[in-house]
């Protein structure tokens, strides 16, 4: 798995920073080249201008005439220097006071150090002048030049930075509106997982809509399978129990005998199994959408339905009035109905039942003041269904089937002792989704 | 007591009659919802067996219709299905018991027995008023006497559920016409003036001063002649 938030913005900043710092290469270095190329072509044009300024007659001296050159190169040290050197007699500029400049091989060198510390770029040109070459140097420094190049490249280093900086916020802030969208989804999706929304509703992006009408398009068709499947199993339920009411009617009419008694056995045997099965294919389990609404309220009718029925015993029943749990209603009012029908039939007068919502799941207890079950009964009791005392149908059944709805819901269930009542204390804990 | 049972199937429908006949039920049968539904408005039943997975009409929309016309009629269910969502439900339309198919004859009478008497405010298992008991088992009445001991009353059925229906609402004067409705089926041949017979009988059995007679208004059980005297 990977995010795709992470995603996007690691790219989208390797990509930019990448940009900003060829571009800052580039216009660094041409702006060392653009100067460097202004320098020469004045350059250039004082070394004509000094050409100009030369007049030499052999055998007589070198003239230069100083009104026309620029005057800097008068000044001494001034990063100005020429030296002109005709037949093996080389003239100074003033500015060059003692010194002179250094030997060079090529028409163009670069970073030549020069008097007082300066950093010369110097030019040569020969030309014939009365058959004779003459060789004109001229050098300037660039110290200063070069100060102002480096100060501007860093100046468009930082620039660079700051706007990737800016860009990298700025694009942050696109990938997480543009992502936001599918954050809603998700959202959407994990209430959905929990039941308090029963369908994805937001209109979104055209690129995710097909998505989030395929997701709803699913959870309509699981809840439509149930709901026909469930309808079904009660046909079928009701195509089968019928006759098989008639049969048992039709067995107890016999007079007793070893056959009728096998029988009847088998007859049981038919009808538990089929409870079964129809209470396992019944049960929901985790689907999405699946919720429990009004516990509190279904409940209460409950276990005045059951009083009604067992008007001697008193059930004591403590959930919060706005608990709502993630799970299929059905499934839960059979966990309930079984448990407390169950308890009912066993208890003497007193049951108890109590649900409430922890942290990472629902805790669910149902206790009685019954003669409890035997610790090595347990087992046998969740995992077969075995009926421990005929006299009282139905039990053991019921809690086979709690057993097994609590387990598609990932849950676990307990038996123990009462310690307030002394019978049967029923504990299942019920994962959040 | 007048029982109305309303079953789809044929078999059970007929199965079941016949055996509530034998314990002591004026027992009417409708095998469709629409049938039933009537039956149960128009007749003064005592107690209601409903069967929920009905082809034509559903069982809850029947109960729901006649909560909703006052009909009080104690009312048991039978479903199929078993799921106890649909128990609620039926508790919610108005229902007063549930049973689920397949079930033992016994456990039908048990619960029925016992929301007849819930419907008639007799708290306890048996009913009994004073010295007199009733055994629904074995139909007849046990006589308490400090002086004579106990003495079993063999009863008919016709006096059986006259005894029974008088018994669950003590000092009630009814008319005669209403006792034969409450002790005969629809298709029973009815003449008001049988009752007149069967309370002298009862008379007879028990004590004259058990069972009185309010002229031109009816007969009355009167629950202190069955205190015992000091």
């Amino acid at each position: 798995m990977y995010s795709l938030n992470k995603r996007l913005t690691l790219s989208l900043a390797a990509s930019l920073a990448l940009f900003f710092l060829a571009q800052t290469l580039m216009i660094g270095r041409e702006v060392e080249v653009l100067s460097e190329h202004n320098l020469i072509s004045r350059m250039k044009h004082d070394q004509e201008a000094l050409l100009a300024a030369l007049s030499w007659q052999p055998p007589a001296q070198i003239k230069i005439d100083p009104l026309r050159i620029p005057e800097i190169y008068e000044r001494p040290f001034s990063g100005h220097y020429y030296q002109i050197t005709i037949a093996g007699v080389t003239v100074y500029s003033r500015s060059l006071w003692d010194e002179k400049l250094p030997a060079q091989s090529t028409p163009v060198a670069r970073d030549i150090p020069g008097p007082v510390g300066q950093h010369l770029l110097m030019l040569a040109q020969t030309v014939s002048l009365h058959d004779q070459s003459v060789e004109i140097r001229i050098a300037e420094d660039v110290s200063h030049v070069e100060r102002t190049t480096s100060a501007f490249q860093r100046h468009l280093l930082l620039f660079a930075a700051a706007a990737v900086l800016a860009l990298l916020v700025l694009q942050g802030w696109l990938v997480q509106s543009g992502l936001k969208p599918l954050l809603r989804i998700r959202k959407q999706l994990s209430q959905l997982e929990k039941g308090e929304i029963d369908r994805v509703s937001i209109a979104t992006a055209s690129e995710i809509m097909p998505l989030v009408e395929e997701i709803n398009r699913l959870v309509d068709l699981i809840r439509l399978r149930l709901d026909r499947s469930r309808h079904a199993l009660g046909d079928l339920a009701h195509a089968l129990k019928t006759p098989l009411s008639v049969v048992g009617q039709i067995i107890q009419r016999q007079p007793e005998s070893a056959d009728m008694a096998q029988l009847k056995e088998q007859l049981q045997g038919i009808e538990q199994r089929i409870d079964r099965e129809l209470a396992r294919a019944r049960t929901a389990g985790h689907a999405p959408g699946g919720s429990w609404s009004d516990p509190s309220l279904d409940l209460g009718d409950l276990t005045r339905m059951l009083k009604q029925v067992f008007p001697d015993t008193h059930i004591g029943l403590d959930i919060p009035a706005a608990l709502k749990i993630a799970a299929d209603r059905e499934d839960m009012l059979e966990v309930f109905g079984n448990l407390l029908e169950n308890s009912c039939k066993w208890a003497r007068g007193e049951i108890r039942c109590r649900v409430r919502a922890e942290q990472e799941h629902y805790v669910i207890q149902v206790e009685d003041d019954g003669p409890g079950i035997a610790e090595s009964e347990y087992k046998s009791l969740l995992m077969r269904g075995a009926r421990l005392d005929e006299s009282r149908p139905g039990h053991g059944l019921g809690l086979a089937i709690v057993n097994e709805i609590v387990a598609a819901y990932d849950g676990e269930i307990t038996l123990g002792r009462s310690a307030e009542l002394g019978g049967l204390m029923i504990q299942i804990i019920l994962p959040h989704p | 007591m007048r029982l109305l049972l309303i079953e789809d199937d044929p078999e059970l429908c007929h199965e079941l009659a016949s055996k509530l006949a034998q314990q002591g039920f004026a027992v009417d049968s409708a095998q469709t919802g629409v049938d039933g539904a009537y039956m149960g408005e128009s007749e003064p039943h005592d107690i209601i067996i409903l069967d929920l997975g009905l082809p034509d009409v559903p069982g809850l929309d029947i109960l729901a219709q006649w909560r909703r016309k006052n009909i009080a009629t104690p009312v048991l269910i039978l479903t199929a299905r078993g799921a106890w969502h649909e128990k609620v439900e039926g508790f919610r339309a108005g229902a007063d018991d549930y049973l689920t198919k397949p079930f033992h004859f016994e456990e039908l009478l048990v619960r029925l027995q016992a929301l007849i008497r819930r419907a008639s405010g007799v708290a306890g298992a048996n009913i009994v008023i004073g010295n007199l008991q009733l055994d629904e088992e074995s139909q007849s009445a046990i006589w308490n006497d400090a002086q004579a001991g106990l003495r079993h009353i063999e009863l008919t059925g016709i006096e059986f559920r006259l005894l029974r229906y008088m018994m669950l609402h003590p000092k009630r004067v009814f008319s005669a016409t209403h006792l034969v409705e409450h002790v005969y089926d629809f298709n029973d041949e009815k003449e008001s003036n049988v009752i007149e017979v069967y309370v002298s009988r009862l008379r007879k059995k028990l004590a004259k001063e058990v069972i009185c007679t309010r002229r031109g208004q009816g007969y009355y059980l009167d629950p202190d002649a069955l205190q015992a005297r000091p």
